[in-house]
């Protein structure tokens, strides 16, 4: 034999030696608890007897963390007690024997949970669905016992809903900690009242309100005191109760776009929220002849059948009178359709034309039937210009006045 | 000789602790600076090592201010409070003040009457006033009270060279840096050196016997011989500077004041701002003015020669921007970041002693027999009462300022707000104040939650407040644009400072507040109005902050306190001393050089009385000026701009009795019409300028055009308008226009609407959120959206439709990448959108891009700034993709919606109409988003219009507005495939909830118009209600 296989044979009886002290440290150790499934909350110890005079560490860990305990020894028993923050958690813990930094003994002990359910943790969302069927909410129900751990699989859990008339049991079990059930929104609009039961306990009641789904076309109608286009009374616009596909009253405050296009093409415009599935607006009549195209829309949902309102002329002809050197312009009376004098505030606009300049404009409201101008002598100097008066849509010109 | 104590100290003492003990109770809390050192103080009260602070502007270090005199303030705190804390040192600048002009009058004159006079008068000086009671620059005081006791002990250390003089010299001179550093580096400069001059001098004239005889030569010879002690005194002072705050210098290096500089009035033109000329040199000065000349001639005297240069050089840099040459003196960049009160504060304080001096020659000394001899004993006692007279008018005048024109809001009481904070776990968000004046600075000491703003400047730290000219949000009003262009960017993206709660004290701020998003949450107790956004992150709870070195902690920590116990200790003998006289004291040095007052130059009290027939001449005309400026009637300039002042600052009766009387209209019509004019130019406008120019005036009647220059919260407004004047014998008015004689038809009438409440919290927990109580985010739609560009700068326009059952709260935030994906920029929709959505509503929006205004170069500042416009962002790449988010949370309040278009049309490039308001509430300020569409019906650009005059229930509001040439818009890209509303990706999340949408239903009736690119438009109106009912 060289020199190399001495020390090898060397090495070797090392090893031997160590291994030999490791088994025989494993030897001399006997764990003592049979029970390898304990009860969630109540004692759990592991005991072993050591024959030799050294004291091992034991080393914890389960799903929430680790640690490492010491042992309480009486003669040749060790205690190895395991702590409440493991003992009170439902699941596997596997544990360890350390000695001089070696593991010279494992295993594991499983916590199960207590059948006595304290309290059963529910979660329903989201809070709110759309009618329909197609929309869903989920419930979710954690039956716990006394100490936060959710119960064994296959637990029974009852799930009770109820809707307008009508309640409904369903039976489930609890599988990977929990156990849950989808609920598909109904046609009508209202709510679910959500309970459960497990084991003799009761969940809370638990809510999930049913909203209209989308709007379906629908009517609307205009409401006027007459029909005169006296650019002061109002003209209220009303849709017809809209409702969804199924029936259902949108919810308040939906939004209602109505629009009007007038004679000329141009549009008017305004935005209503509706009320028991009414949408209501108002606008002023116009101040001259009109016919108003109006339709109303949900955008991209719904919109009503167009109806037509006409406004009739009511000015048909007013006055105007020059003075003050021609620069006071009384406009007047402006009559409406009875002859009585109209409503404060039409307007009236007056076009100032002058050779080589661009036109100017004032524009004023009415009062009493009348309306005044006066020209300033400063921005309107001695000379002459062309007048072209307005309102309501009737013109009158007036060439070539001098002004002084 | 048996030393007696002066009794005018004692009196000077007694009447300085009785006059401005009283009156600091109801003036220090209202001034500019005191809350401030409050705050630094309840800084140091709960966390003495630990200089940082999260409570303003997203952290800082109170290293960036000499820290004594907070800190002693915060350990008085610990007997009874911060408030406490705050009276007894500034009872200790008091006396440290008058002592203080004591012995430097004395040091100065040599004579203890003199000396006394000086601080009898010293306690009423308007300076003084001015900085304790107006400005509340306890430090500022502190230092230079120092600085005051450490000249005589400067001056016998150079004279005597005895190293007891030294040390006291420099233990106060190390207590000086610590409470104020900029007191030791200028009074070195203008106090010491003339000091040290004066030392020279006079040891010369120990030399050969009189001054006259003292030649430079002499001079310098002299100069030799103390060098070693002017030397190891300025090296040691240089040490002290340095050393003591050496925390403060390398904070200051590490953090240098890159700042746009803050306009402050000490650099305006004192003719021109003549209220900075008040403020800043009128009140300092005060009664000193008129004996200026004599100052001057003691000064110039041989002996005080280095004095003199100093205080010519103090007196024309205190005249700040009055005169060029204290810009060409100190350099741009000095001038700038100065504020150069401060040198009229330093030239009144060297006056102290020569005035004493003067009062006491006047009142027992030569002066008087010069006077008596020359105009006799009853003139002589008219001119002293003149002056004395003159001098309490100063003093009281200077004191009550605060009341004549009220530097601060009324004080508010900040409990109510400490417990909203408290409550609900509202501190958890960042607040911010408007409108709170200085009191923010009390707000914040009182409170734990943290705020984006802060009071003291030097200190902001984010770039959107360095880059502009703001001292803090809190009051960018009165910044003008600038300020609210500022506070524009923290309230559109809130999330990036978990800016959450604003306290509001100031309904200015209101219409911005509601059109980037803001809600009102409630009024508290108090008055003040609480705004919330919705959607914002709690700050998170771990913060970064600037890691400072222990041994700089423990140096701020630890040496202030040292310096003031080691004077205490070093002076400990000598005050008793003093004070109690145990020993008789060996007289200083310097009482070796007073001079017998003989005989007072004639010429000088000729040269005063021309002096003060000058001043009274210029007085008289200043007034005159200002008589004739405001006589509103005088002319027809004055009637309109009187007319316009009294309406902007709410003067209705004044308005009312310039109007022509031949209106015949009541004050009660007068202010009915007014009334009605509610609206963006009504309520919430000031009158930035005005300019009235008189186009035809004849001796009854005359044409005025005003061009006014209004500041908004939403955009700057330039109105040109006409106004005819009509005189009654001499007087102007001005005579009414004409209202709008609309007539609603309904006398009363009714409206139903939907109303929202929303729990909160049902179940009363203080869980962080009880999850049966959260609410579904409502679903959003976006319905188009696409990347344009405009004008050189990129903007994201689009639709989004509330497509859930209840209204939404919208934040939309755009994102721009170019084509590696990389980000470039992000922002939040600003006010080109409706942020409330019932359930079903479309609203139009547009993403500005704005960058942190004018970061890149100061020189960029456009003068003439509008809030509305905004600094578009230097992309460093071309964007070419974007990411879109809407995210939406239930909201139940401001949601009204009865406006309406009610009547529209187009000429040419001007659309024009009025609304109608169907409803029951007055809308204040209507706002119209205007979309523009192409032929194919896409949308291309949105634009908006504030109406400057609100619609009230039942009345048209007519409107114009020009539309705008899109020669140059380009679209970038109409992918919308990153576009996700809650998280979500919009396609999916679309085709959930509204399967079967009916397309391009929002366009199938549009307003035609002729443009080049854009053949429609949209006009959608969102509503701010100024009073809610």
């Amino acid at each position: 034999m060289n020199i190399k296989s001495y020390i090898l044979i060397l090495f070797g009886l090392c090893y031997q030696l160590a291994i030999s002290q490791n088994t025989q440290d494993q030897k001399s150790l006997v764990l003592q608890t049979t029970d390898t499934v304990f009860v969630a909350g109540t004692f759990v110890s592991l005991n072993f007897t050591n024959s030799e005079n050294f004291t091992p560490s034991l080393y914890l860990t389960n799903s929430f963390g680790t640690t490492i305990i010491d042992p309480t020894r009486v003669q040749k028993y060790l205690f190895y007690t395991i702590p409440t923050n493991i003992a009170n958690k439902r699941g596997r813990v596997n544990w360890s024997l350390i000695h001089n930094k070696k593991v010279i003994q494992q295993g594991k002990v499983d916590i199960i949970s207590d059948d006595i359910v304290s309290k059963i943790e529910t979660y329903v969302g989201p809070p709110s669905v759309q009618a329909g069927g197609i929309d869903f909410a989920m419930s979710v129900m954690i039956p716990i016992d006394t100490l936060d751990n959710p119960v064994m699989d296959n637990s029974k859990v009852t799930f009770k809903k109820q809707f307008l008339a009508k309640e409904d049991t369903v039976q489930l079990v609890v599988k990977d900690l929990l156990s849950y059930e989808t609920i598909y929104s109904p046609l009508k609009t209202g709510r679910f009242l959500i309970s459960s039961k497990c084991n003799n306990k009761q969940s809370t009641e638990h809510t999930l309100n049913v909203w209209a789904s989308l709007p379906s076309n629908f009517t609307i109608t205009a409401e006027s005191n007459h029909n005169y286009a006296d650019g002061n009374q109002i003209c209220t616009l009303k849709t017809s109760v809209i409702k969804d596909a199924f029936g259902n009253l949108v919810t308040d405050g939906t939004a209602v776009s109505i629009i009007i296009e007038d004679k000329n093409g141009d549009i008017l415009s305004a935005n209503c929220n509706t009320i028991n599935g009414v949408g209501q607006t108002k606008f002023v009549h116009p101040d001259h002849e009109q016919q108003w195209k109006i339709k109303a829309f949900v955008y991209g949902m719904a919109e009503s059948t167009p109806i037509t309102l006409s406004f009739q002329q009511v000015i048909t002809d007013f006055d105007v009178v020059f003075s003050e050197n021609n620069r006071e312009i009384t406009v007047g009376p402006l009559r409406s359709f009875m002859e009585q004098m109209i409503p404060d505030g039409l307007r009236v606009e007056l076009e100032i034309g002058e050779e080589g300049a661009t036109h100017k404009y004032m524009i004023s409201t009415s009062n009493d039937g009348y309306v005044k101008f006066i020209l300033d002598p400063e921005n309107y100097k001695n000379q002459i210009y062309n007048f072209k008066i307005t309102t309501a849509e009737i013109s009158k010109i007036f060439k070539n006045k001098s002004v002084w | 000789m048996k030393k007696q104590t002066n009794k005018y100290l004692i009196v000077a003492l007694l009447f300085g602790l009785l006059f401005h003990g009283t009156a600091i109770f109801f003036t220090l809390e209202k001034t500019y600076d005191a809350l401030i050192h409050l705050f630094f103080a309840e800084h140091y009260s709960t966390s003495w090592f630990e200089p940082w602070n999260y409570k303003w502007y997203t952290g800082f270090t109170v290293m960036s201010y000499p820290p004594l005199v907070h800190q002693f303030i915060g350990l008085f705190s610990f007997v009874a409070g911060l408030k406490f804390g705050l009276f007894v040192v500034a009872f200790i600048a008091i006396i440290l003040f008058i002592t203080g002009s004591y012995r430097f009058s004395l040091l100065i004159t040599a004579s203890r009457k003199a000396a006394g006079y000086a601080a009898i008068l010293a306690v009423f000086s308007s300076t003084f006033i001015e900085t304790l009671h107006l400005f509340g620059q306890l430090p500022s005081i502190i230092g230079a009270s120092l600085l005051m006791h450490s000249m005589p002990e400067i001056y016998l250390w150079l004279k005597t060279g005895k190293y007891k003089y030294l040390v006291s010299s420099l233990a106060l001179m190390a207590v000086m840096v610590c409470s104020h550093h900029v007191t030791p580096i200028f009074g070195m400069v203008f106090f010491i050196f003339p000091l040290i001059g004066l030392a020279i001098l006079d040891t010369a004239k120990d030399q050969v016997g009189s001054f006259e005889k003292v030649t430079f030569r002499l001079f310098l010879q002299t100069l030799f011989k103390l060098f070693r002690r002017i030397l190891s005194f300025g090296l040691s002072s240089l040490f002290l500077i340095v050393f003591c705050i050496l925390p403060y210098w390398i904070n200051t290096k590490n953090n240098p004041i890159t700042q746009i500089p803050i306009p402050h009035g000490s650099r305006d033109n004192f003719l021109e701002v003549t209220s900075s000329g008040l403020v800043f040199f009128l009140i300092p000065w005060g009664i000193l003015l008129a004996i200026l000349p004599y100052v001057f001639y003691r000064y110039y005297s041989k002996r005080y020669i280095c004095f003199g240069i100093s205080i010519t050089v103090l007196t024309i840099l205190g005249t700040g921007g009055t005169t060029p040459i204290p810009k060409l003196f100190l350099g741009e960049n000095a001038f700038n970041i100065l504020t150069l009160d401060r040198f009229t504060l330093w030239a009144s304080l060297m006056s102290m002693p020569l005035f004493g001096e003067f009062s006491y020659r006047l009142a027992e000394g030569d002066l008087k027999e010069l006077m008596q001899n020359k105009f006799g004993a009853v003139y002589h006692r008219l001119f002293g009462a003149l002056l004395v007279s003159f001098y309490i008018f100063m003093a009281i005048f200077t004191l009550n300022m605060g009341y004549f024109r009220p530097s601060q809001p009324q004080k508010i009481k900040t409990l109510p707000i400490v417990n909203f904070l408290n409550q609900d776990q509202h501190d958890k968000w960042r607040y911010l104040t408007l409108g709170f004046g200085d009191q923010m600075a009390w707000l914040g000491a009182n409170t734990k939650a943290l705020s984006v703003d802060g009071n003291y400047h030097s200190a902001r730290r984010l770039p959107e407040l360095t880059t502009r000219a703001i001292e803090r949000l809190e009051n960018s009003k009165f910044k003008g644009i600038e300020g609210l262009g500022s506070l524009q960017q923290f309230l559109t993206v809130p999330e990036k400072y978990n800016l959450k709660y604003i306290f509001s004290n100031d309904k200015f701020y209101d219409p911005i507040l509601y059109f980037c998003g803001w809600q009102r949450l409630q009024q508290l107790e108090n008055g003040i109005m609480v705004w919330e956004k919705l959607n914002v992150p709690p700050i998170a709870s771990i913060l970064q902050q600037d890691e400072i070195a222990t041994f700089q902690k423990v140096m701020w920590g630890l040496i202030p306190v040292s310096t003031v116990l080691i004077v205490l200790l070093v002076n400990l003998r000598m005050i008793w001393r003093r004070t109690l006289k145990t020993k008789i004291a060996e007289i200083p040095n310097y009482q070796n050089y007073e001079i017998e007052y003989l005989k007072f130059p004639s010429i000088i009290i000729k040269i005063i009385h021309v002096w003060i027939a000058f001043l009274i001449l210029c007085a008289s005309y200043g007034f005159y000026l200002f008589y004739v400026k405001n006589i509103s009637h005088q002319s027809p300039e004055n009637i309109v701009k009187a007319y316009y002042n009294a309406l902007d600052f709410k003067e209705y009766e004044k308005a009312h009795s310039l109007v022509d009387p031949n209106n015949k209209i009541k004050i009660a019509q007068f202010m009915l019409e007014l009334s009605v004019r509610d609206g963006i130019l009504g309520s919430y406008a000031k009158l930035d300028s005005i300019a009235v120019s008189i186009s035809y005036k004849n001796d009854s009647t005359a044409h005025a055009r005003v061009y006014t220059e209004w500041i908004t919260p939403l955009e700057k407004l330039s109105r040109k308008t006409d106004h005819d004047l009509v005189a009654h014998g001499k007087k102007w008015f001005v005579k009414l226009k004409k209202t709008d004689s609309d007539l609603p038809p309904n006398q009363l009438y009714v409206s139903n609407s939907t109303q929202y409440f929303n729990h909160g919290r049902r179940k009363i927990t203080t869980e962080q959120t009880h999850h049966e109580d959260v609410l579904k985010r409502p679903v959003l739609e976006i319905l188009s959206s696409k990347l344009v560009k405009f004008n050189n700068s990129y903007a994201l326009i689009g639709e989004v439709q509330n497509i859930d059952n209840v209204p939404a709260d919208v934040i939309l935030k755009g994102t721009l990448y170019n084509d590696d994906n990389l980000e470039l920029a992000t922002y939040n929709c600003k006010h080109s959108t409706k942020h409330k959505l019932m359930p079903k509503e479309i609203t139009s929006f547009k993403i500005n891009f704005e960058g942190i205004a004018w970061s890149k170069t100061k020189d960029s500042i456009p003068k003439t700034f509008n809030p509305d416009e905004f600094t578009p962002i230097e992309l460093s790449h071309q964007p070419t993709k974007f990411n879109l988010q809407a995210i939406g949370s239930v909201t139940t309040t401001n949601l009204y919606k009865n406006t309406v278009v009610n009547q529209l049309k187009v000429r040419e490039n001007d659309v024009s109409g009025f609304l109608f308001n169907n409803g029951i509430q007055e809308v204040t300020i209507p706002q119209l988003l205007i979309s523009y569409y192409n032929e194919n019906r896409d949308i291309i650009w949105v634009d908006h219009l504030f109406l400057e005059e609100g619609v009230r229930q039942e009345r048209k509001r007519y409107f114009n507005y020009t539309l705008k040439d899109f020669a140059i818009l380009e679209t970038i890209n109409t992918s919308m495939e990153n576009c996700f509303v809650n998280g979500f990706p919009n396609a999916t999340i679309a085709s959930a909830v509204v399967p079967d949408r009916i397309q391009k239903h929002g366009t199938q009736k549009l307003q035609s118009i002729q443009n080049n690119m854009a053949c429609y438009i949209k006009v959608e109106i969102n509503n701010f209600i100024g009073n809610p009912k």
